[in-house]
This record gives structure tokens, sequence and C-alpha cells, in this order.
């Protein structure tokens, strides 16, 4: 309990952190903020209202506290460049972004643990080098090179997926399957190579373990011994990377989605900052590193479910 | 199991051990940690298998079960395990020989154990293989072996991690995941060597009363001799990866004849004759595994040698004079009738 309450006083700390940096960045973008957010059909009436709703003749602690109840009311303002109001430009967005990363991660997931499973129990056999290669090639190649000679393959020649565009779930789950298999495998290929590497790795030391052994002496088979005693400790590591991993992954994501040009919110900010639509890139930003801070926060947590060694210490 | 409850039949020894040695291949090169060794053992006995640390005892006691990865390793020779050919057996086979036969306690349970896994699935598991029972009746074998191997509040326990219990209790949960199979062969490598002194004479007296209890045969690693005297019937003395004296522990622990065996003994303040010097350890170290004597493995430390044991490895040879076997590696062994001959060669050896 207490660790809990550490790990969330910590994750508090961060979102203050990032809603100061949020606040900092609105006051540094050039001329009146009003103007900023208003945009530039706003009436100068309408610029004087905001100004004293936005209390810019107030203190800047005053105005900090005003940014904060805005922010996570969801008043983010208007986009500069189409009027639109930010929040629902991101919301417009972010379902697409969740589902690539979230498929991708399934996908990657779902691809490393049987391949490190099978090359742990039979190390430095041909399978296990032959996996341990093509994850290394995985890993090397960036999204930008992988992408275009997926599009190329899948799309191009073979047809059978759009080579870019996407349609909502609600729409058509099929078409929506379609258009984001090749943005979900281009973003998996990379994690892939990580998790399994990690896991392979983690399950190989594991088994040579005393318990391993131990477990070996009572009469269970290898796998099972796998299954069974290492993989819900080699789950830490696997926990821990995928929580450093995030950050990565998000930047991943929206490249991404720039290649293969999703509506998401990689999109968003690349076109917001093209139009210099200061409040679009400071509202994703933020969330987007409010966002891995909880994310970090639940992997920590979750290590105390994990590993019961950690419940009792704390 | 088909075909190793087959090779079981009624006879009269436990365990058969002939010429086996033991390689690892390292970076080095070869390692042998076992070195042709042979013992036999009658069923329900217990054997002591003491020696330095390094001298191949775990090794040994693995081997006997197979336990090591094979990937860099090569076994020869034959173990006979109440008539089961073990180096013979495939994985299935040795998986069967595991539920149902022979059963092993490491070291230092913390690590044996698995950290993140309670104790009841820890037990259940070896049960689970052993026999075929149902839930209920398999959470009701669980309390009763950690009732029988002396955990206090069995019910309470069951539900505890590893790391919840104390040392003692550890020790014990690992004997109950080991004779949870009702195995006929128990190997415990050293397995009171991780605990405090008062606690560790509880665990050997519970190996001892199990072991009598089940009628099993109890293979005991120690470095500690008085632990071997007090509950061994069979001593094996390793070195350097050879079996260098092997009888019944009265013979061997009253009247050693392989100076290293003696030496260990005045090591023990409690057991060495009282006029005997008291070192605390033997002086110097064991050889290097990859660079060994020529001859004797001991000579480099032995106070009796003589030239003929820096040119010459002596083989096990049996005492033939007494109806009891007592085998012993040494040219000039300890024996009151040759005793003066060592003395002599003592001082040979100071001339030269
Ligand atoms: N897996 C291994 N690979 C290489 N050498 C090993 C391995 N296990 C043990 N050895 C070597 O075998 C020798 C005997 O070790 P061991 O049986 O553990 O000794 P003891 O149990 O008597 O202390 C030592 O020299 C040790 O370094
Ligand atoms: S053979 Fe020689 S060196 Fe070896 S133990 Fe006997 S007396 Fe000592
Ligand atoms: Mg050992």
């Amino acid at each position: 309990m207490k660790f809990i309450i550490k790990k969330l006083s910590i994750l508090i700390v961060t979102v203050f952190i990032a809603s100061i940096f949020g606040f900092i960045f609105e006051h540094l973008i050039p001329g009146n903020p009003a103007v900023a957010i208003l945009g530039p059909q706003a009436t100068p009436h309408n610029v004087a209202v905001l100004t004293t709703k936005l209390g810019l003749n107030k203190s800047p602690v005053q105005q900090y506290f005003t940014w904060i109840k805005n922010f996570f009311t969801g008043h983010f303002g208007y986009a500069y460049s189409s009027g639109d109001s930010v929040k629902t430009l991101i919301a417009q967005s972010y379902t697409e972004t969740l589902e690539l990363i979230v498929g991708s991660q399934v996908l990657a997931f779902l691809i490393a643990i049987p391949i490190s499973v099978r090359a742990a129990v039979k190390p430095n056999k041909i399978f296990d080098k032959f996996t341990s290669v093509i994850s290394f090639g995985f890993y090397s190649f960036p999204a930008f090179v992988v992408a275009p000679i997926l599009i190329l393959i899948f799309a191009v020649k073979l047809g059978i997926v759009p080579a870019s565009g996407y349609v909502g779930p609600s729409q058509s789950i099929g078409q929506n399957i379609k258009d984001m298999a090749l943005p979900c495998i281009t973003l998996a290929l990379g994690s892939f190579a990580v998790y399994s590497q990690i896991l392979r790795s983690e399950l190989v030391n594991l088994l040579k373990e005393d318990f391993a052994l131990f477990a070996k002496s009572k009469g269970i088979s290898k796998y099972k011994i796998v299954f069974k005693h290492c993989f819900r400790l080699s789950s830490l590591s696997l926990v821990t990377i995928s929580g450093l991993q995030i950050s990565t992954l998000i930047t991943g994501a929206f490249v991404i989605e720039y290649i293969f040009q999703l509506p998401g919110l990689g999109t968003l900010i690349i076109n917001a900052i093209n139009s210099k639509d200061y409040l679009v890139i400071q509202a994703v930003s933020v969330l987007v590193v409010m966002a891995v801070a909880t994310i970090n926060t639940l992997v920590d947590i979750s290590y105390a479910f994990l590993d019961p060694r950690i419940r009792r210490e704390n | 199991m088909k075909k190793t409850s087959k090779q079981i039949e009624p006879n009269e020894n436990a365990l058969t051990v002939n010429n086996l040695s033991v390689s690892f291949k390292t970076e080095r090169g070869l390692l042998k940690a076992v070195d042709s060794v042979s013992f036999t053992i009658p069923k329900g006995s217990v054997l002591g298998i003491v020696g330095e640390s390094g001298s191949g005892k775990t090794v040994l006691c693995r081997t006997l079960i197979r336990l090591l990865p094979e990937s860099n390793l090569n076994i020869e020779g034959s173990i006979d395990l109440f008539g089961i050919n073990v180096t013979e057996l495939r994985k299935r086979q040795l998986r069967q020989l595991y539920k149902n036969v022979a059963s092993i306690i490491f070291q230092d349970p913390l690590t044996a154990l698995n950290p993140v896994m309670k104790v009841k699935h820890q037990i259940a598991e070896s049960l689970k293989l052993h026999t075929e029972t149902s839930r209920s009746q398999r959470k009701q074998e669980v309390i009763d072996i950690l009732e029988l191997v002396g955990i206090p509040d069995p019910q309470i326990k069951a539900n505890c991690y590893p790391h919840q219990l104390s040392g003692g209790q550890r020790q014990r949960v690992m004997i109950a995941c080991a004779i949870a199979s009702s195995p006929t062969l128990l190997i415990a490598d050293e397995p009171t060597t991780a605990l405090d002194t008062t606690i560790q004479l509880q665990i050997l007296q519970l190996l001892k009363s199990l072991q009598k209890l089940n009628q099993m045969t109890l293979i005991l690693v120690s470095h500690d001799l008085g632990v071997v005297n007090y509950i061994c019937d069979y001593v094996a003395v390793m070195y350097a990866g050879k079996l260098v004296e092997f009888g019944k522990t009265s013979d061997v622990l009253d009247h050693p004849y392989m100076p290293y065996t003696k030496a260990l003994l005045d090591c023990m303040p409690s057991l060495s004759k009282p006029k005997s010097h008291k070192l605390q350890s033997i002086p110097n170290s064991m050889p290097d595994p990859f660079s060994l004597p020529l001859g004797c493995r001991f000579a480099p430390r032995c106070t009796y040698v003589q030239s003929r044991c820096v040119i010459e490895s002596p083989k096990l040879i049996s005492d033939s004079s007494e109806a009891n076997i007592h085998e012993y590696a040494c040219f000039f062994p300890i024996k009151p009738i040759v005793s003066k001959v060592a003395l002599t060669s003592q001082t040979d050896n100071e001339n030269t």
C-alpha cells in the first residue's frame, strides 16, 4: 500500500511538472494568448472577453490555476488553422493511435512469446539462432524503411490491404482491420524484436537457476517449467521493458501514422507543427507526457502483483 | 513408466556405480569433475559423501539421477539404480524416474524454491505427478506432508511464499517437495550448510526419521564428518573428482587408511583423537582440475608422501583382511601394521 502511494505521488509530481511545462509553453506563444486561442477570425470583443476569462490580467499563479482547471476539464482552446476546438480534434484522432499501439503490442507479444519459449528451451540450436538473426534484423530496420516495403508487397503487388487511409471500427470492422494491419505490423516488428530477445535471454537464465533444476528433479517437463515456473518471473522484466518502451512506441506510432496517412494524434501533431498550431501541439504533448507517466506508474504497481517479494517489502 | 518399472527387480543393492566419469566441456578444455568412481550401497542404507568444496560431490550426486544439463557434459561408465540403467534412460523415462524413484534436496532452499510460487503449489506439483487424486484430497495431502516435515500451522504456511518462511522452514518445505513423491532414493546435497547450527541438527534428525519411516535409501553430502558419523551407514570420501576411500562409517572414521580422510578427521576437534594435532583445515588447497598431479592427487598436500606417489596414481583397492568392504586409494595407507613404514617414509621425504 505504501508502495502504491509512493508511486502515485511520483505520478502526481510528474503530471504537475508536465502541466507547468504546458502552461509556460502557452505563454511563450508569440502574441496575445487570447488571439492564439481564438484564431485569426476572432473579433476584438471576443478577444477582450477571453482575456478576462483567461485572467490574463491576473497574477501568474492565479493564471496557472485557471489553466489547470481548463486543461483538466478539456478546454484546450481552438486550433489556429481550422478554428475547430482542440478537444474535438483530439477526440477524433486518439482512438486511431490507441488502436495502433494496443494492436501492435498485442501482435508483438503474440509472436514473441511462443518464439522465445521455443528458443529458450533449446538454446543455441538452429531455431534459436535463426530467430535471433531475424529479430535483430527487424530491430535494425526503422519503420520508414519497413513500411514502404510492406506497402509495396501487400498493398501494391498483392492488393490485399489498402496502402493508406482509415475507416473507424464503428463503420466497418473488417475494413478497419485491413486498414490497420500494415501499420500495426510495422510497429509490432520493432517491439517483437525487443520482447523476444529479452524474454529469450531471461528464460535461458531462469532455466539455469536452482529452482528450475529442482522443478526438473520433480519430473516436470521443460515447457511446463517455463510456463509454470519461469514465466511469472520473466514477466517482470518484460513489463519493465514495455514500460520503458512506451515513449519510443508513441514516437514510432506517430511516424507510422504519417507514413500510412492515418488520421491519428501523430498526424494531428505533425500537421500542427507544420501550421504552427501551438495550442494543438501543447495539448497533445502534455497529454502524451501524462499518458506515459500514468502507464509507467501502472507498470510499477503491477510489479507488486507479479512479485510477492515486493509486496512484502512495502 | 512401463519400461522403467519393468526394469525394477528385487535386488539387494540400491545403487551400483561402475567406473563413472563426468566431464564438462569448458572454454579451458575438458574438466573431469568425477573420475572413474565405483561403489555399491545396499537398499535402505545411508551413504555419506564427504570431501572439500570442489571435489565433485554435487556433480556426482546430480549425475546419479542425470539432473545436470547435458549439452556440455560427457558421462562415462554405468549407474544401476534399483536395477534401472540410469545412463541409458531417455528423457521421458528420466522424468518417470524423478516422479517415482528418486528425489533430491539442494543446499540452499532460498534459491531452489520458486520465489513467486506458493508453498502448497510447489509441493502439490510433486504430488500431482506421482498420484492421481482429487483436488481436495491433494490439498489435504499437502497439509499432511507439511505436518510430517514438522512445519507448524501447516494450513497457514501452505499459503505462504518461500520468503515468508524461516530458513529452517524453507528447508523443511524442500524436503516436503522431495518426499511428496515417496521416493526410494533421496539425495540430500549439503541440506544443512545454509542453516544455523541449532537448526542443522533438527533437519538431520528429520531426514533420518523420514529415511527410516519410508525405508528410503539416503545419500547425504556433507563436509561435516560429525554429521556423517551421526547418521550414515557408509562413507565415500572424494578428493579432486576421485573416490579415495569407501566403507562402513565405523570402519572409515575409526580407522581411516587414506591420509586425506585422516586429515579431514583431524580438522574435526570433536572426533579426532586427543593426541592428534588440531588443524582448522588441511594446509594448501586442492589442485586445479585443469592441471592435476600425475600421480596421487593428494600428494602435494600429503604428509605421508613418497616418491612412488608422485609418479603413479593409486587405484581404489579393497582391504581383503576384513569381512566388510573397506576400500582406499593409497600406496601407503595408515594401518596399524604399516604405521612404522609410514613414519619412515615421512622422514625419507624430508631428506629428499
Ligand atoms: N556446470 C559446470 N561446468 C563446468 N564445471 C563445473 C560445472 N559444475 C561443476 N563444475 C566443476 O566441477 C568440480 C566439482 O564441483 P562440485 O561437484 O560442485 O564440487 P563439490 O560439490 O564437491 O563442492 C569443480 O571444479 C567445479 O568447478
Ligand atoms: S598415495 Fe601417497 S600421496 Fe597419496 S595419499 Fe597415499 S601416501 Fe599420500
Ligand atoms: Mg556441492
